[in-house]
């Protein structure tokens, strides 16, 4: 099995103490709204705490003073971060009181809870973002801080399609699906769905417990690929794709 | 001449020309397509640009910076439209003619945007202004990165600016400037760019950083702060001036 250890001694910050919300101003300003909750991590009182919000080119840091006496800064404007894209948070409590900033805990890659009052779910597998891609229909895109489902912006309607369309579905998820499992298994070769509530270690949980899957921790090296074939076969099976896929054909035949 | 945009149409002349040109094609650019209103079209906002001569990518960065002023700065990073047709008409300068009369583009990324990770920083044109101008590191902290002719992307751009977290954060490039930068010759030092096995190198110095960034915030430290935690094998980087 293999799992991510933290040798540094920094506490984690729980991702259901950190709540944020993304929301305009009259001026349609993009700002956020935090809730945060530090207190049962027994953190020293002058910690300094930080929250980041970040995407790609895009970066900005707030400082929200300390632990002991938290002051939410006056502007919590996202004027760094292009405004077509939901930028991911990090917050860290930091020691300052020795020359170096010794993190003391620490919570990465916090997804908004909801954008615009609407809700995203601070759970959500898979990012969707809409770009021009020339002769490409979609994209995964698995390098980034998550897994992004990269739309080709120039196809009419192609949100719909992507979110409704029964041949869309049935030919693009189950492939979405194995190309992030090969990427967890077998490119970083991590196997255990417990042990982060990071993206890989909640897509394995996904396909973990899809009916007749269980977790491939104790799969060889040799197996991982069998598993991740039977876990798109049967997200194939829970989410009916062959049947959706005939009807699709039958519907516009 | 006045900056304008490259039409979907305009696009795909271009990209036309460089598949030509990856063929063998020794045809010259298709200048035309820059105010050909069938090929492209123009800004609501007036901003001039001069064919003018750089030296590297530094300058190039420098002169953007003023020449796109006026044009909303936000989002411009993105414009794939707009990136196209400066390369366009760069194009002398991003893909110069050889000595055998051919012209070598590499992917059309590095011509036409694709804007985000992983190739939007690899635009010849766009990946020096956002180095520059967005990521605002001015002159002092992005000559490291642009140090090299127009049709050349540096190494330590492509390792730097593809990294969110290295290329954000000023602390890391002054201490990347201040151990890779040969002051008195302008230029970078030899041999920071061997292996990464090789000890005090500038892979080495990213793998190190990322395991730092674990442990400290880096964001709020200074170039010379996060020197003092490098192990020694960057001391000799560090001490050196002009390797």
């Amino acid at each position: 099995m293999i799992r991510k250890f933290n040798y540094t001694g920094r506490k984690k910050i729980r991702r259901s103490d950190v709540r944020i919300d993304l929301l305009r101003d009259g001026n349609n300003r993009r700002f956020f709204n935090i809730s945060l909750h530090l207190a049962d991590l027994e953190l020293p009182e002058t910690a300094r705490v930080y929250v980041e919000a970040y995407h790609r080119s895009g970066y900005q840091r707030y400082d929200f003073a300390t632990v002991g006496s938290m002051k939410i800064p006056a502007d919590l404007g996202l004027d760094s971060i292009p405004a077509s894209v939901t930028p991911l948070f990090r917050v860290k409590v930091v020691d300052r009181t020795t020359s170096h900033g010794r993190i003391l805990a620490s919570v990465d890659r916090v997804r908004p809870a909801s954008v615009d009052n609407q809700p995203v779910g601070s759970r959500s597998m898979l990012f969707v973002e809409f770009e021009d891609l020339g002769h490409t229909v979609w994209q995964l895109d698995l390098d980034g801080d998550w897994p992004v489902l990269k739309l080709n912006l120039t196809i009419d309607e192609i949100s719909l399609i992507a979110s409704s369309d029964s041949r869309f579905l049935s030919l693009v998820y189950p492939e979405v699906l194995r190309q992030i499992l090969t990427r967890v298994l077998m490119v970083d070769e991590h196997t255990d769905p417990d042990c982060d509530d990071d993206w890989p270690s909640l897509w394995l949980k996904l396909a973990s417990s899809l009916p007749g899957m269980s977790a491939p921790t104790q799969i060889s090296k040799a197996g991982r690929q069998a598993w991740i074939e039977n876990a798109v076969d049967a997200f194939g099976a829970n989410f009916n794709m062959l049947d959706k896929f005939h009807q699709a054909f039958q519907n516009t035949g | 001449m006045k900056i304008r945009y490259l039409t979907i149409k305009g696009i795909e002349g271009f990209r036309d020309y460089l598949a030509g040109l990856r063929q063998g094609l020794k045809a010259p650019p298709p200048y035309s397509l820059l105010d050909d209103p069938e090929f492209s079209a123009p800004f609501q906002v007036d901003s001039e640009i001069e064919q003018l001569n750089f030296g590297n990518r530094l300058e190039l960065a420098k002169y953007l910076d003023q020449a796109l002023k006026e044009m909303d700065s936000m989002g411009l990073e993105n414009n794939v439209q707009l990136w196209s047709w400066l390369s366009l008409y760069f194009f002398d300068q991003v893909c110069p003619l050889e000595d055998n009369g051919l012209r070598k583009p590499g992917r059309d990324y590095r011509h036409i945007l694709e804007p985000g990770y992983p190739y939007g920083h690899r635009h010849l044109l766009a990946g020096a202004y956002l180095v520059y101008s967005v990521y605002g590191l001015g002159e002092n902290l992005s000559r490291l990165l642009l140090r090299t002719p127009l049709h050349l992307e540096s190494r330590f751009h492509h390792q730097l600016a593809s990294r969110q977290t290295l290329i954000t954060n000023e602390g890391i490039l002054e201490a990347a400037d201040t151990m890779y930068f040969n002051e008195p010759e302008g230029k970078p030092k030899r041999g920071a760019l061997r292996e990464k096995s090789s000890p005090g190198t500038l892979l080495r110095f990213i793998d190190v950083i990322q395991q730092i960034d674990l442990t400290y915030d880096l964001y709020s430290m200074s170039g010379q702060e996060i020197l003092a935690l490098l192990p020694p094998e960057f001391d000799k980087w560090k001490d050196s001036q002009t390797s």
